[in-house]
């Protein structure tokens, strides 16, 4: 399917088509990538609208040596942390309390079925850092390869694999302290 | 119990609204269209803020002067002799006027130093006005 969108947006008769095949085709897995960082649906639902006209806008500067998901990948993940990033700063408070504000979505933007222990690995996720929860995210809930991942975030494959561990301890931790 | 993370059904825990992914690439598609269509003249913040700015300047350069005029202007509508009436009555002494004057003076003492330049005191006129108003002990 990629080599199929990236034939059609090559040519700009096609690129329209192609371009709405591209959105077809990662709208959901971006979505979701989104939401687990925002954890709230109107704010993923906006920034995957804007990560996708970004793309669209973009999509001349798109080089084929990299895989087209990444690449998409890439962009979702530059805009949602900086979207977290000016979160905290619309605040005048200098700590402000996203986890909390996070934490509180969260428990609005569940099923009400989820187990006790799933409701306390997503508030445990909220404790790390923004970037190594994406990192976690990808490799966790995504099944993505430390390679794939080191393309997306710019970082090497060894940090990565170390914040993934360093993650899984934290929750763990997190998950069994009361 | 003690859990580890793969204890953990990976389930996705979040709610979207239904029919939410079948709706997504039209909103996508229309919000593309939109930015694509010749814009009509946006005009920035900035410009309507500095444009308020100026209005605001020239209502005080020009209108509000009218509506409150100056001191001169108040003065130039009284007559002389009624000035002179007003003066003889109130009670003016050297602190009144001096502080009157104001800073006005200060500002123009020190502007001209050259003020005696041209004019010929000799060493024996001085004198004697200092003689003349017993001021010898003090500056000679």
């Amino acid at each position: 399917m990629e080599d199929l969108i990236i034939e059609k947006i090559r040519e700009e008769e096609t690129r329209n088509y192609g371009f709405n095949l591209l959105v077809r085709e990662y709208q959901e897995r971006i979505y979701w990538h989104v939401r687990k960082m925002v954890i709230d649906h109107d704010d993923a639902d906006d920034l995957v609208q804007e990560i996708f006209v970004k793309v669209w806008h973009n999509l001349g500067k798109f080089r084929e040596d990299s895989k087209l998901y990444t690449w998409i990948y890439r962009i979702a993940t530059n805009e949602c942390l900086n979207f977290l990033k000016k979160k905290k700063k619309r605040f005048f408070l200098p700590i402000h309390d996203l986890e909390g504000e996070l934490t509180e979505k969260l428990v609005n933007s569940t099923e009400p079925s989820g187990d006790e222990v799933e409701m306390k690995l997503q508030k445990a996720l909220l404790k790390l850092p923004d970037k190594q929860r994406m990192v976690f995210n990808m490799k966790y809930f995504e099944d993505m390869k430390f390679a794939e991942i080191a393309e997306i975030t710019g970082t090497s494959v060894g940090a990565l694999k170390a914040s993934y561990h360093h993650a899984v301890k934290k929750i763990e931790d997190f998950i069994n302290t009361d | 119990m003690k859990y580890k993370l793969d204890d953990i059904d990976k389930k996705e825990a979040f709610k979207v609204p239904e029919g939410y992914f079948e709706d997504l690439s039209l909103k996508i598609q229309t919000r593309i269209a939109k930015e694509q269509k010749p814009r009509s003249v946006k005009i920035p913040a900035w410009s309507l803020a500095l444009a308020a700015s100026v209005l605001l300047l020239v209502t005080f350069i020009f209108i509000i002067p009218e509506s409150n005029p100056s001191t001169e202007e108040l003065l130039a509508e009284i007559s002389q002799e009624e000035i002179i009436a007003y003066l003889d009555q109130i009670d003016l002494d050297e602190y009144d006027i001096a502080s009157a004057i104001g800073d006005e003076v200060n500002e123009l003492e020190f502007e001209d130093t050259n003020v005696l330049d041209g004019i010929d005191i000799g060493d024996e006129s001085i004198d004697n006005v200092l003689l003349e108003y017993e001021l010898a002990d003090e500056y000679l």
